[in-house]
């Protein structure tokens, strides 16, 4: 069931009615409904890995609970290890399996022996990478006592299912989202405002945005080969915002739907593309992953506290570890190790805790630098998701290597029949939107609220995608 | 909520009446904004196969009778029913109508380009709406709900169109020929398969174009287009034959592989090879 679709629509109408109506009063009523609403949403892609998550809740509830319980280290951390184990041999055998057999044949292969394995043909249950790194996060905390157990295997359960996050995050952690389903939830009109807004902009940034984006950046992609310079350079343009409108508009659709069900979730993005630097960037996109890996990882690796090589080895295994979540591919790790080069300057000269505030472009020498820092930093960005988009590491170098040495920069019209330079337009627009409203989650505030509000309704109506039905890119995660 | 209802209405009005008083911008809308009476000496309907196969002011330059090539990128015979239907409706008169007959004999189905132009006419063209009743599986949520058909269609007739129509952009399409040409020469291993080896056993869109002819005191032809050379064509075209009396077969007429830009398509060269044998053959 995909946010963007009429069946979401009718689905979330309904759960909205009886979970405020006649569940109202009873909180143990609410989470059982929430947990029920949760199966039916996942089931509706596919009920068999419904087991799945459940196998996945009951192994990491009584792991919890046998945690709490245990007060000898070496029995927590063998509790420990069976939660890890079956949570990352869960991801590992349905995301990684036949990426490992592959990459083994052709190795093999390069140096003349033929080996014979053979693959498994799997199918990637959706969203298996978020609630695995979910789960997992509960049992870790516990086992740091940095949080208490839950009794409540209900209140764990509709925590690790949640749908408005489940199946594309963001990836909340224990500590933040287990305890609002003990709480009394209460309507809060100014509450459900903000999350109808939320709701409103992440259509508008996957239908309009993203979806155009993608019509573009498909054609662009699929035949690079008769593309020039200009179009090439586009392409990687368009990808950026098809992935960002694409991703953010999930993660404020699903914060908007948690806070109309009285629940609150943490920011996952935070106008990336006007960060000055990468570090920043990453402290600005899916912020709810960075954060994990920072904290479950960078940080027990010992993060920035060694030597300085140390620090750069951390930095990049966990840029290696981040692109690997994304996918099988080596597109997806290449990807990572870009990001992990980009980073390595600014952890040598000690850059990477500048620009902590918002930016502000004053007309100054200062504001101009800061200006060709934005630019630079998205342009490298751009670079990176060459090889997040391409089929292959080959197709990925072989664009580049076009977009460098064919140097023709004439506006070509596409095979879609329109101009690569069409959806410019319609991305200065956003670009604009975002900047002002750069301080807030939406562009609906002040006095042109409901201007603003209509003008996005009516350019979901009039400007949406919707004869190609798009689904999430990060459901393929 | 109802002022979204209500915007939606307002769009449905605003987009149906930028179509209806557009200047052409396909052959449904050039159809529909023929005068009536205007007589026609020649019409040729079908595919890709006709569209970039036939030179209609090549025909008139030669023979001086009026020609219009409305072959449509995918038509079927249903929506070669539905131009003639409109055109009979429209009070346009036509002395010969020649229509391209291949495998799609076997088909009974319709164009999702012809179904999706014909969409902001549904409520105000009874020809258009009961063709749509018929092929539109979602016919009752395009008639019913408001925007709809111009929301789910938006690639076809959603917002760059209506603003293109509305401006009167001009298609690169010159409909008073109807002709588009196709560049390049096909590949040398550019031969790929053939007709079916079966033939449906009747087709009920032929019956119907033969009623409305007969009705209308129109003479039809049927033709097969070239395929090139090596592309298996002769049991199905016997088969056609003896299914279509008044049937010509041009489907080896040119053997030159420099003439077609694929297998299943002349180039502008070819096409203007094919046009003086249509003139020959079938005495224009």
């Amino acid at each position: 069931m995909f946010f963007n679709s009429f069946t979401f629509l009718l689905f979330f109408s309904v759960v909205f009615f009886v979970y405020w109506f006649p569940l109202k009063r009873n909180i143990n009523k609410q989470n059982i409904f929430l947990l029920l609403a949760s199966y039916v949403f996942y089931g509706w892609w596919d009920w068999r890995f419904l087991t799945l998550i459940a196998f996945s809740t009951v192994v990491d509830f009584y792991c919890g609970k046998y945690l709490g319980a245990e007060k000898k280290q070496a029995k927590r951390k063998l509790i420990l290890g069976i939660s890890l184990v079956v949570n990352l041999g869960l991801l590992g055998f349905f995301k990684y399996y036949n990426f490992f057999i592959e990459s083994w044949v052709e190795l093999w292969s390069e140096m003349g022996v033929h080996v014979n394995l053979y693959s498994v043909k799997i199918i990637l249950p959706v969203g298996i990478s978020f609630y695995t790194f979910q789960t997992m996060s509960y049992t870790i905390d516990v086992y740091r006592n940095k949080i208490e157990p839950t009794h409540s295997f209900i209140n764990f359960a509709a925590f690790v299912s949640f749908f408005p996050q489940l199946v594309a995050g963001p990836i909340e952690r224990a500590s933040h989202l287990l305890p609002q389903f003990s709480k009394k939830r209460v309507f809060d009109y100014n509450t459900a405002v903000s999350g109808s807004h939320l709701i409103v902009w992440g259509l508008f940034k996957k239908i309009v945005i993203a979806d155009t984006c993608a019509t573009y950046v498909n054609v662009i992609f699929d035949d690079y080969h008769n593309m020039n310079s200009l179009s090439l350079l586009l392409g990687a343009v368009y990808f950026s915002f098809q992935i960002y409108g694409d991703f953010s508009g999930y993660s404020d659709i699903a914060i908007g739907v948690s806070r109309l069900l009285g629940f609150d979730l943490k920011q996952n993005f935070n106008y990336p593309y006007f960060s000055r630097n990468i570090a920043e960037f990453w402290r600005k996109w899916h912020i709810s992953l960075s954060t994990w890996f920072r904290d479950y990882l960078y940080i027990p690796l010992g993060g920035s506290r060694g030597s300085l090589a140390l620090t750069i080895r951390n930095v990049f295994i966990i840029f290696a570890v981040s692109g690997f979540w994304h996918g099988a591919n080596w597109t997806f790790v290449f990807w990572g190790f870009l990001h992990a080069l980009y980073f390595l300057p600014l952890l040598l000269f000690n850059k990477n805790r500048e620009y902590l505030d918002t930016v502000s472009l004053s007309l100054n020498k200062n504001g101009l630098i800061q200006g060709v820092n934005i630019i630079f930093t998205f342009l490298l960005v751009a670079l990176a998701w060459v090889f997040f988009r391409a089929n292959t590491i080959n197709d990925a170098f072989a664009y580049l290597e076009h977009l460098v040495t064919n140097q023709i920069f004439t506006i070509q019209y596409l095979s879609i029949e329109r101009y690569a330079v069409e959806a410019l337009l319609l991305l200065s627009s956003f670009v604009f939107a975002e900047w002002f409203s750069k301080k807030r989650e939406t562009p609906f505030f002040g006095k042109l609220c409901s201007f603003n509000l209509g003008l996005t309704i009516l350019a979901i109506i009039v400007l949406g995608v919707y004869s190609t039905h798009s689904d999430f890119i990060y459901f393929q995660f | 909520m109802i002022s979204i209802i209500l915007l939606l209405c307002l769009l449905d009005l605003l987009y149906t009446e930028v179509y209806k008083n557009a200047f052409p911008r396909n052959k449904t809308q050039y159809i529909l904004s023929l005068d009536e009476n205007e007589k026609l000496d020649y019409v040729f309907l079908g595919s890709s196969r006709v569209e970039n196969f036939v030179i209609s002011s090549e025909i008139e330059n030669q023979t001086g009778r009026r020609t219009l090539n409305l072959g449509t990128q995918g038509a079927k015979l249903d929506d070669m029913t539905i131009f003639l239907r409109l055109l009979v409706e429209n009070k346009v008169k036509i002395e010969r109508l020649f229509v391209q007959v291949d495998y799609i004999y076997n088909f009974e189905s319709n164009s999702d380009i012809v179904r999706s132009q014909s969409l902001p006419y549904i409520r105000n063209n009874s020809v258009i709406k009961d063709y749509l009743k018929r092929v539109d599986a979602d016919f009752h949520k395009n008639y019913y709900i408001p925007f709809y058909r111009y929301v789910t269609n938006d690639y076809r007739i959603g917002f760059r169109e209506v603003i293109a129509s509305a401006i009167d952009k001009k298609s690169n399409i010159n409909f008073e020929d109807g002709f588009v040409p196709l560049n390049g020469i096909m590949r040398r291993n550019g031969v790929v398969g053939g007709l079916p080896k079966t033939i449906a056993e009747s087709n009920k869109n032929i019956i119907e174009i033969d009623a409305i002819c007969k009705a209308n005191n129109i003479e039809v032809t049927y033709f097969c287009a070239p395929f090139c050379s090596g592309y298996k064509t002769s049991s199905y075209i016997l088969k056609l034959k003896r299914k279509l009396p008044n049937f010509v077969d041009f489907s080896k007429a040119i053997p030159e592989h420099s003439l077609f830009q694929n297998c299943s398509h002349l180039n502008e060269e070819g096409a203007l090879v094919f046009t003086n044998l249509l003139i020959k053959r079938l005495n224009l």
